[in-house]
């Protein structure tokens, strides 16, 4: 079996990067919480936005991860790009369920309930389900090579759910959910029904948003590789059990 | 207009959310790392101990092939 051995500049960067994902989480909950102004009609659960689009963002890199990761192992067949597939999968589900519960929590007192029928929430349940499911199929096939090979059609396939759940609400008119990087919605007529709007005239608003995007990228980038290594040594524990009990 | 006490109170709860589910992340990867290490370890020592107990077995084997020789 192919082991991985990890070289110290490898090590050095990963440590590197840890630190600057500490750095990057701390000043984004600084910022949401003192630097960005407090809304005027809503006050300071609109300061939730920094947190649920961030995550929301990070969750997409980590599917994204999956799909390039799925590609790579279709073309090279490499057991090592489904471990980093896997990883891409078991952070991004959980920053989705950052976005869903928050979501949940900011719509509470802005539409007066916790959840309800509406196209971008609908789309969101249904990838967060397609992800989960994802982890469920790949728990059910117990060759390697197989289960790599169908996690990876999978996985770019579940990536539709993504980019759907993205773009549904500069499509559907109908949603609740508000634009907060809408083109021209006086003009498109998307967002005409959205509750809960806030102004993001504010460049303290933008400059919050795009240093939490950033933030909550780079830390699931971490956590990812944080994920692959461990993969990485459950493999070789379950290679040291077989030989041991071939020696047997 | 959401009252203020209601909208700190939405507020919190929402980061609160967001620290429990990053640190149980965290603390999940943390101790998934540090049991398969421990796992590592002792399958290390086991390797270690049974290469050991061959190469002792090794020279006693050869001994008896000696002895059946002569």
């Amino acid at each position: 079996m192919n082991l991985p051995a990890y070289l110290p500049a490898r090590t050095n960067l990963l440590r590197g990067l840890t630190i600057l994902a500490v750095v990057l989480m701390t000043i984004t909950f600084a910022m949401a919480l003192f630097y960005a102004g407090t809304d005027a009609t809503q006050g300071n659960v609109q300061r939730i936005f920094y947190m649920h689009v961030g995550a929301f963002s990070a969750a997409a890199t980590a599917f994204f991860v999956t799909v390039v990761a799925g590609i790579m192992y279709l073309i090279t067949r490499k057991m090592a790009w489904d471990r980093v597939a896997l990883a891409g999968v078991e952070v991004g589900l959980p920053l989705a369920t950052i976005t869903l519960v928050t979501g949940a929590i900011w719509a509470r007192p802005t539409w007066n309930t916790w959840w309800t029928r509406d196209p971008r929430l609908d789309a969101m349940i249904v990838l967060w389900a397609i992800y989960a499911a994802y982890l469920t199929l790949r728990a059910t096939i117990s060759s390697p090579e197989q289960r790599a090979r169908f996690a990876a059609v999978y996985g770019i396939l579940a990536f539709v759910s993504v980019i759907y759940t993205t773009i549904v609400i500069r499509i559907r008119p109908d949603t609740l959910h508000p634009l907060a990087i809408a083109p021209n919605v006086a003009t498109t007529g998307v967002g005409d029904n959205a509750k809960g709007e806030f102004s993001t005239t504010d460049r303290r608003i933008t400059i919050t948003l795009g240093v939490s995007s950033i933030s909550w990228i780079v830390a699931a980038i971490t956590l990812m590789w944080y994920r692959v290594r461990i993969e990485n040594l459950s493999e070789r524990v379950q290679a040291l059990k077989l030989r041991l009990t071939a020696n047997e | 207009m959401i009252p203020p006490e209601t909208s700190n109170t939405y507020m919190v709860l929402g980061y609160a959310v967001v620290v429990l589910i990053l640190f149980g992340l965290i603390a999940y990867f943390a101790n998934r790392a540090r049991r398969l290490r421990a796992d590592l370890q002792m399958l290390e020592e086991l390797e270690r101990d049974s290469q050991a107990t061959n190469s002792q077995k090794q020279p006693a084997e050869t001994d008896q092939e000696k002895e059946l020789v002569r």
